[in-house]
């Protein structure tokens, strides 16, 4: 049988080290259609990370590595460029698979070739242990080429969260990867490969998106400000500019 | 009014040089009807570089938290008003008409998608000295440029360039690497549009100690190799594509 490879990719930085751990073990638990298996890219963010004093020394599918500070965009970018798979998986430290949810990714773009990235439903995972879901998705299936981006024009968020995105290999290299942004690279991303491709929506819970004081999401500058500002400027023209380049062939 | 975007990276402690830098910008010589911009952006929050800037309403300073100079290029994205972008580093000054030089040579030939140029080096005791292995001025040779960053030996400095705010953004601005973003940027400028070389220099690059391309990183070559692979693998992509970047204006006056 064909081995074939999806990468998952994680960058790692300050405290969030301390979740690797659980992370691994959802990793661990994910149960991959036949013929698949998966390789996991740590990239620590800067100096003094030491994501391996949290991992096992004897698992040769993880790969760690180290590039100097430069936020999660360039720590996910630097991994992308150590991976070796058909299809790109982002996986935060702080955050876990829900089992099944590697093979759903996998499935959907398998059985979906017109189908360039995959997102999936969240479950937000609370300091007390406890579960939230959204109650916005969207309805499972086809998420049409331009439909993020529509969506975001409006509301200033995808409909999908980008934290769940699983990409072909093709299409994230044509983009470069992640925008370079302090944050919200994910979903420049995920508006990039709106832009030249159909998507796809599970709506089975494909991650545990765990809020802790931590996280990069609670930075005053994450959703208002002169930062926030910027970044949603610089994504909306690169969006256009890349809609308005194809749609002008 | 058409204005040229001059983007600069700084952060706190690698401003010293602005003043200079400002001057080298003032004292430009532009077309008729052209006006520059400066776009200024910390890659930090703490103001004290913005402070160190001249008031004058053409420029225009940002925060954001740090990242490096990629991120901080590309965050100037966000304020830049012009149809064309420059980028300028904090320690550089821009040649006497080098604006110019680029604007005039977009004008007149449409079908160029950005232009870069010789460089000057600008060593500690003051002296300038000119490049030595300039490719001939004109219509770049198409490839040059990956061939450069294949083999190790790039053949023009990368922040010499200008180009149209347009594609900067279709190719989604500098990209998120830890070096080395304005050369990556050309390899993507060259993948989908021709080039032309100034032989008039364009930049006064300051050689001095600190500066972020004299520190060797203990962990250069693990960046460097995972950096060729993420450019090299987007080439392949792109070309796979058959993308070709043209000015919006062109279609339309040719439709």
């Amino acid at each position: 049988m064909t081995h074939r490879l999806v990468s998952v990719v994680t960058p790692v930085f300050g405290e969030s080290v301390k979740y690797l751990p659980e992370a691994y073990q959802s990793l661990l638990a994910q149960e991959l259609p036949d013929g698949w298996d998966w390789e996991w890219l740590v990239q620590e963010d800067g100096d003094g990370v030491s994501a391996a004093a949290h991992l096992p020394q004897d698992d040769p599918r993880i790969r760690i590595s180290a590039s100097r500070r430069g936020g999660p965009q360039v720590a996910r970018t630097m991994a992308f460029g150590r991976s070796t798979g058909e299809l790109i998986k982002a996986l935060d430290s702080d955050d876990l698979l829900p089992d099944g949810s590697l093979a759903r990714d996998i499935t959907a773009l398998v059985d979906h070739p017109e189908a360039g990235w995959v997102t999936s439903r969240v479950l937000d995972l609370l300091e007390d242990g406890s579960t939230k879901g959204f109650d916005m998705d969207p309805p499972a299936g086809v998420i049409v080429q331009g439909a993020v981006l529509e969506h975001w024009r409006t509301h200033r968020r995808a409909q999908v969260h980008p934290a769940t995105l699983c990409a072909r290999r093709e299409l994230v290299a044509l983009l470069g990867g992640w925008l370079a942004l302090p944050a919200s690279g994910d979903t420049g991303l995920l508006l990039g490969l709106d832009a030249v491709a159909n998507g796809w929506f599970n709506a089975e819970v494909g991650m545990m998106y765990r809020l802790h004081p931590h996280q990069i999401t609670r930075h005053p500058h994450h959703s208002s400000g002169e930062e926030w500002e910027a970044r949603m400027q610089v994504m909306r023209e690169r969006a256009e500019a890349l809609h308005s380049w194809i749609n002008r062939k | 009014m058409p204005i040229i975007s001059v983007v600069t990276p700084v952060y706190e402690g690698g401003h010293h040089f602005l003043g200079e830098a400002y001057d080298s910008l003032r004292t430009q010589s532009l077309p008729d009807g052209w006006e520059w911009q400066w776009v200024v952006q910390e890659d930090g929050e703490t103001g004290v570089p913005g402070a160190a800037l001249p008031k004058d309403p053409r420029i225009s300073y940002g925060t954001g938290r740090r990242g490096g100079a990629a991120m901080a290029r590309t965050m100037a994205l966000a304020r830049v008003t012009g149809t064309l972008v420059r980028p300028l580093d904090a320690d550089d000054l821009l040649s006497p008409d080098a604006l110019r030089h680029g604007i005039d040579t977009l004008s007149a030939h449409p079908e160029i998608g950005w232009t870069v140029a010789s460089a000057v080096d600008l060593l500690p005791d003051g002296t300038l000295r000119g490049s030595t292995i300039d490719p001939p001025a004109g219509p770049l040779e198409p490839g040059i440029i990956a061939a450069g960053y294949r083999a190790g030996q790039f053949p023009v400095m990368g922040t010499t360039v200008t180009t149209y705010t347009d594609l900067l953004h279709a190719v989604g601005g500098w990209p998120a690497v830890p070096a080395s973003e304005d050369a990556a940027l050309l390899v993507l400028l060259e993948a989908v549009s021709p080039g032309w070389f100034l032989s008039e220099p364009g930049e006064i690059y300051r050689k001095h100690p600190g500066q972020v391309t004299a520190q060797a990183a203990h962990w250069e070559n693990a960046e460097r190799t995972a950096l060729a692979s993420v450019l090299l693998t987007r080439l392949d992509a792109l070309r796979r594509t058959g993308w070709r970047w043209t000015h919006p204006e062109l279609i339309e006056a040719s439709s």
